[in-house]
């Protein structure tokens, strides 16, 4: 069981949503979102299809202004005080363009340079990043060549250059090859044990499983369960877990005509 | 065929439905076309009215033919210069279907004459009809020949989009610049040669006009008349290049769709890793990343690439008209002129990053910041080329003391255009081609946004740079050299005062509605 001190959250939580409500025209896309993240977690984010996850880490990023309620990073409110909240958050957000006319290794500079870094930090931070992703050979292409997963991989480094506290990542394994998603693991599992924490949304369920140690379940724009990954499985599979609170699981052999023969 | 082709041209006016579903201003902008539309249309047959009274057929022929040989040059340029012939069936987007080139082909045809610009244009050749009802034989020949008008100006402007794309998926910045000029000299060779012939032209108008009916823009409108006329050699003869026209657009259409059905994204360059190229040279900082990142786009996206050749383009253009009509004064203003049209084309320059402006909300960015480091990116582009123009046009024409003038009209309209571009880009998000598609293509009902945009901001930057163009215009007149380095003076302290004042406001904009930009550029991608 977790401490009392913990549930009253506050210093302790990474990330600190109160109330959120997102809508897009008259959908609810958000519906009242109270979540905290504790600093030093791994944690899973998972959900079905359009249930509000990247919606609500756009908005616990500052991407996104929320039409109510109150996000607070390490204590600092996002909209209040913009600038020291990002600096303390990486981002990795799904679906969203980078500059791809810019060569991998001017990507991540760029990056770099927008968060204030000195040139000579940035410069040895970009080769380190490259190297430890294994995108020397692609550095200097435009990054509107690379395949989907040197895509995601470059995205992630620009999330990592300004070492953040916290790292927030919408769907970081989609299309990476199993190599890389192991180097990615590392690198996140190192950044948790040195006390940063991490937060990856996700619709798989090994994945959350085997690398996270929290997990918050979202459906329809509102958290269903949320804290350690064994209390919120309460001793079945995570993923009987999730059909049971998520529901709509349909028991039919698919349609009539959908017969190979 | 007809079935795919119909669900390709209901699948097109779906989009626009929807786009006109989400957005007020969007509808605004359509209604605003189809009026300019109309007001053309009233203006073709007003002046099929006034040749009406006309005596002799050839008083008809000539503004007739000329006036629709520009009508057709138009068709075909305007989407190389503004970027868009309204094409919702991207070749590319549709290249995982089974499609055959010539399907697409058929249903982008259809788009094109179903539309506002298609239907005004048909309508307005239609005034022919009108302008020779006392010869009937040539008012019953002018409906099929307004058709062929329409026919020719569609698969031409098509031709032209689907070519210059290729070019530049190829090329890149070279293959723009190259289409561009490609264009203008197959279209306006044949213009230049019929002048050259018979300079000067008032000397023999008439057989100036003849010629201008031989060439692929003025043939098809020529037929009416050589019909009234009983000219039956010319009309043969214009008939022949007309069907010929379009046959040959047709085939170059159809080879350039089949080209990018089968290549999909562009062709990657890829550099040196190590090479930062301008990222080396900027100062550290946000506005140093963000103008190394403009600079760098300035280069390699075409989109923005497009944007480019107006420097260069709109002076020689201007310097040609003064040489060839002996106005010295057309010299004096391309400089001017060129300076104030590139800030515009960035009136909502950020809806070119796309949701890639995310790394800057990502990092909270100030607007400040953002603002300058554009603005830095498009001063380092402009001047030199913008100085250079204002230099040497005036001394072009003999007139080295009116270069003060220029240079402070030029520099004037420049630091002013960009200061307005800092703010309207800091609210207006407009749709335009995501990235790597093809730069001519643009979105549907981004054309009329666009125009109704760059109104508004044309008009703003004229009044804020009102007193300046006044004494310029005085110092111009006059030639008065104290005026001029007057103009030149006050121009850059009052320019420097608007760009200031532009990014002080857009910036503060930008700080309250960066989210909410992200979010409409969020929502546009989408589609």
């Amino acid at each position: 069981m977790a401490e009392p001190a913990d549930r009253l959250v506050g210093a302790a939580a990474a990330i600190e949503l109160a109330g959120i409500v997102k809508r897009y025209g008259d959908r609810l896309a958000v519906a009242g979102i109270d979540l905290a993240i504790p600093a030093g977690t791994f944690t899973g984010l998972l959900g079905p299809n359009g249930a509000g996850k990247t919606t609500t880490l756009s908005i616990a990023t500052g991407l996104l202004r929320p039409d109510a309620g109150r996000v607070l990073l390490h204590g600092v409110d996002v909209w209040a005080d913009p600038t020291r909240a990002k600096r303390m958050v990486g981002v990795l957000a799904d679906g969203v363009d980078l500059f791809d006319r810019l060569t991998g290794e001017q990507l991540l500079h760029y990056t770099g340079l927008l968060y204030e870094l000195p040139r000579e930090t940035v410069a040895q931070r970009a080769a380190e990043l490259i190297d430890m992703l294994d995108l020397g050979a692609a550095a200097g292409a435009a990054v509107a060549d690379y395949s989907a997963g040197m895509t995601k991989k470059i995205a992630l480094a620009c999330a990592l250059i300004h070492s953040p506290r916290v790292l927030v990542l919408d769907e970081p394994f989609e299309s990476v090859d199993p190599v890389s998603a192991a180097n990615i693991r590392d690198i996140l599992h190192g950044f948790v044990a040195l006390g940063g924490t991490v937060v990856v949304s996700s619709h798989s369920m090994d994945l959350v499983e085997r690398m996270c140690d929290h997990v918050a379940i979202v459906a329809a724009g509102r958290v269903l369960a949320a804290g350690p990954i064994d209390e919120v499985r309460a001793g079945v599979s995570l993923e009987d877990r999730f059909l049971e609170l998520v529901g709509g699981r349909r028991h039919s052999e698919g349609p009539e005509w959908l017969r190979p023969s | 065929m007809a079935a795919t082709v119909l669900t390709l041209l209901r699948l097109r006016f779906q989009v626009l439905a929807n786009t006109l579903r989400r957005s007020p201003v969007m509808r605004l902008a359509v209604i605003f076309g189809a009026l300019q539309a109309l007001v053309l249309v009233a203006v073709a047959y007003t002046t099929a009215r006034i040749l009406l009274i006309k005596e002799l057929p050839f008083e008809r022929q000539a503004p007739w033919v000329v006036t629709g040989a520009l009508v057709t040059l138009g068709w075909i340029i305007a989407p190389l210069i503004v970027g868009g012939a309204g094409s919702a069936l991207d070749p590319r987007k549709l290249a995982r279907f089974p499609l055959r080139p010539g399907r697409i082909l058929a249903a982008e045809f259809l788009v094109g004459v179903a539309w506002v610009p298609g239907a005004a244009t048909l309508l307005a050749a239609l005034a022919a009809v009108y302008a020779w009802s006392d010869y009937p034989l040539a008012a019953l020949v002018a409906v099929p020949s307004a058709a062929l008008v329409l026919v020719t100006c569609v698969v031409g402007s098509r031709a032209a989009t689907a070519l210059a794309g290729n070019l530049v998926d190829r090329h890149g910045a070279a293959g723009r610049v190259l289409a561009t000029f490609i264009a203008a000299a197959v279209m306006l060779a044949p213009i230049g040669l019929a002048l050259a012939v018979f300079w000067p032209p008032w000397a023999n108008f008439e057989a100036l006009v003849d010629a201008i009916a031989l060439t692929p823009l003025g043939a098809v409108w020529a037929i009416p008349g050589y019909v009234a006329d009983g000219r039956t050699d010319r009309l043969l003869l214009s008939l022949l290049v007309a069907l010929g026209t379009i046959l040959v657009l047709g085939l170059l259409w159809w080879l350039a769709l089949r080209e990018s059905l089968r290549s999909r994204g562009a062709a990657g360059h890829r550099l040196r890793s190590g090479s930062l190229g301008v990222f080396r040279l900027v100062p550290t900082g946000p506005v140093g990343a963000i103008a190394a990142r403009s600079l760098v786009l300035w280069v390699r996206d075409p989109r923005l690439v497009v944007q480019l050749v107006i420097i260069p383009a709109v002076p020689i253009l201007f310097l040609l008209l003064a040489f060839a009509q002996r106005l010295d004064w057309l010299a004096f203003v391309a400089a001017p002129i060129a300076a104030g049209l590139l800030p515009l084309a960035q009136f909502a320059g950020i809806s070119y990053d796309g949701t890639a402006f995310s790394s800057e909300v990502a990092a909270a960015v100030r607007g400040r910041a953002d603002r300058l480091g554009r603005a830095l990116a498009l001063l380092v582009v402009a001047v030199p080329i913008v100085g250079l123009v204002a230099v040497l046009a005036p001394l072009a024409v003999g007139s080295p003391t009116r270069v003060p003038a220029v240079l402070g009209l030029a520099f004037a309209a420049l630091l002013t255009g960009t200061g307005i571009a800092s703010v309207s880009s800091a609210l207006v998000v407009v749709p335009v081609p995501a990235t790597g598609r093809n730069p001519f293509s643009a979105p549907p009902g981004s054309n009329t946004t666009q125009v109704v945009g760059s109104y508004v901001v044309t008009g703003a930057t004229g009044t804020v740079l009102a007193p300046i163009i006044v004494l310029g215009a005085f110092a111009l007149a006059t030639g008065d050299p104290v005026l001029g380095w007057g103009t030149l003076v006050a121009g850059l302290l009052w320019g420097g005062a608007a760009l200031t004042g532009g990014i002080v406001a857009g910036g503060r904009i930008l700080d309250q509605n960066a989210p909410e930009l992200l979010a409409r550029l969020r929502r546009l991608r989408m589609r």
